[in-house]
């Protein structure tokens, strides 16, 4: 039992990076951005080839940051240089990777299984293996947290900023809007390509399915993150999202200890965030919050 | 000579049922240190004006040279490093999930480049908590404070500062005392005033307000149907008295 919570909690670390990457799209750069669901296989797959090829996980890790940050790029250029409308943008982006991710793979899937990975690593210090997880879910969500608070508190974040939250005052302070988008979808996505690459690497393989729900999961940590801690601040909303991350991991993880069909598991991860919109929408409708509604612009 | 539109025609729309011919044939010239009132009923093109200025629209025909060089070929970005702005709606001007002190940031580097330099510096805090003192509003206590929870005045004032703190070649005001409660109003409208003394901050003024417009200001321009139907300067501007602008809305009235 305890261990069932443990590798829960450490995988809601894990998914709280991908969360946070879709952070910054939605709610950041104000865009619906599905590129999620394309760039979180990509860096599973990305670190399981190359894991398997026998480089280092932390190599494997850097591979699948940059792999994501490019196809970020890319994405911002379609969205601001060829003005597609950012849903399109995303939904671009996940389908064409569906084909490069097969192809980067090899075949449907890659077992890691006797391969070196970064949990392995870990646990040659470690011996639990919930343990060595849960340390590396919460050092490197931690790191990246920070990190990413520092940057948008710099010139450069704020601009950032700035662009999602009004466009029209952006350009009137002179910042280069599409840049500060490109920079955005980069971040974003890589980001998300480096959650699915250490993902893979707790789970022990990769296949180029792993990525359905992707978005589902990165809103409900969100929104969930936000209902419960509040967005009074930047650090403040950043740490709702990882916490909602875990309690939504936990959550789900209970529905499949009662005993639900895992095949059935994304129609209830659906579920929950349906009902978590409704409800966030209706206190919000009751105290008129502060802020964009979500369902209104997803 | 710091602004010259030349035969400005734009028209939105074009070849469709909603087609809309906004300016017809404008030409005028500004020199610097002119602090001129824009007066025209609504749907002349003020805003238009303004925009196509700011290079955020781009006339149909016609010729617009700002500082010597051609504002058709530049981006609104480029623009803007030398444009301050200050829009009709308060939420315009300013992010609102940003802080003061962070929108401030923001302002006070407006054309410079942007590094990963930390956001707002405590020297900066200092200059910004001074410059907000000075506006008497109380805002230097709430630097931190998103703009979000400000009120549209605190807003506008906020965005009249963010617009005036690089000391712009241009500023363009777009009725931005319209949401303003009578009294807000009026501080906002000396505040202007009082900024374009202190610099010598060459001005576009956009207003209804037919008394601001004669009270302040060096210039006096009335649009009707995309076309300046009346400029007055000088002593003229210093002797003209309400009725007179009045007359001008009237007229417009006759000919419609
Ligand atoms: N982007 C646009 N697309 C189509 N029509 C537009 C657009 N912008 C303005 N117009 C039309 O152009 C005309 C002039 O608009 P503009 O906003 O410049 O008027 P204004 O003089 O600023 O009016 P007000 O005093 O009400 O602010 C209006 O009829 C408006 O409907
Ligand atoms: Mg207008």
């Amino acid at each position: 039992m305890l261990n069932i919570i443990l590798s829960s909690i450490s995988q809601g670390f894990l998914w709280a990076v991908m969360a946070i990457g879709v952070y910054i799209m939605y709610r950041i750069l104000d865009i619906a951005d599905l590129s999620a669901e394309g760039t979180f296989p990509l860096g599973a797959v990305v670190a399981a080839r190359a894991i398997a090829a026998g480089l280092s996980p932390w190599l494997a890790i850097v591979l699948s940051l940059a792999a994501g940050m490019i196809t970020g790029i890319l994405a911002g250029f379609l969205h601001t240089k060829m003005k597609i409308p950012g849903l399109l943008t995303g939904i671009l982006i996940l389908t064409g990777l569906y084909s490069i991710n097969l192809r980067v793979l090899g075949a449907p899937n890659i077992t890691l299984l006797g391969k070196e990975t970064v949990i392995s690593q870990l646990r040659t210090i470690i011996d639990d293996r919930n343990v060595a997880a849960l340390i590396l879910g919460i050092t490197v969500t931690l790191i990246i947290t920070l990190m990413l608070i520092l940057f948008l508190k710099s010139e450069l974040g704020l601009a950032l900023r700035a662009t999602g939250a009004n466009e029209v005052m952006a350009v009137a302070n002179a910042i280069a809007t599409d840049s500060m988008k490109i920079i955005g979808y980069a971040l974003s996505n890589g980001i998300i390509a480096l959650s699915g690459a250490l993902l893979a690497q707790n789970y022990g393989y990769a296949d180029v399915g792993m990525g359905i729900g992707t978005i589902v999961i990165g809103l409900a940590s969100i929104i969930i993150g936000e209902r419960l801690l509040g967005t009074s601040s930047l650090s403040r909303s950043l740490l709702a999202v990882v916490f909602g991350a875990v309690i939504y991991r936990v959550v789900i993880d209970a529905v499949l200890y009662l005993g639900v069909n895992p095949q059935d598991i994304k129609l209830y991860s659906a579920i929950v965030l349906a009902i978590v919109l409704w409800l966030g929408h209706r206190t919000q409708d009751n105290n008129s919050r502060k802020g964009k509604s979500y369902v209104a612009q997803t | 000579m710091l602004l010259k539109l030349d035969s400005i025609k734009k028209t939105f729309c074009p070849q469709t049922v909603n087609e809309t011919a906004v300016l017809t044939d404008l030409t005028f010239y500004v020199e610097e240190g002119e602090f001129i009132s824009i007066l025209g009923s609504n749907g002349t093109g003020k805003s238009t004006l303004l925009n196509l200025i700011a290079g955020i629209e781009r006339p149909d025909e016609g010729e617009i040279e700002f500082c010597g060089q051609n504002v058709l070929k530049q981006s609104p970005r480029k623009l803007a490093a030398d444009i301050g702005r200050v829009f009709q709606d308060p939420k315009s001007g300013t992010a609102e999930n940003l802080s003061i002190q962070e929108n401030l940031a923001i302002a006070s580097r407006r054309g410079e480049k942007i590094t990963l330099r930390r956001g707002v510096s405590h020297q900066a805090k200092i200059n910004f908590r001074n410059a907000l003192a000075d506006l008497g509003l109380g805002l230097e206590n709430r630097l931190s404070a998103p703009v979000g929870v400000l009120s549209g005045g605190q807003r506008q004032v906020l965005t009249l500062l963010m617009a005036t703190l690089k000391k712009p070649r241009l500023l363009l005001l777009d009725e931005h005392t319209a949401a303003l409660d009578p009294a807000t109003s009026q501080i906002v409208s000396e505040m202007t005033d009082r900024i374009v003394k202190q610099h010598g901050q060459t001005t576009l003024m956009v207003t209804h307000n037919v008394d601001a417009a004669i009270k302040y200001g060096s210039r006096l321009i009335m649009l009707n149907r995309g076309r300046i139907v009346a400029d007055v300067r000088g002593d003229e501007k210093k002797s003209l008295c309400k009725d007179e602008v009045l007359a001008l809305y009237h007229n417009e009235i006759d000919w419609e």
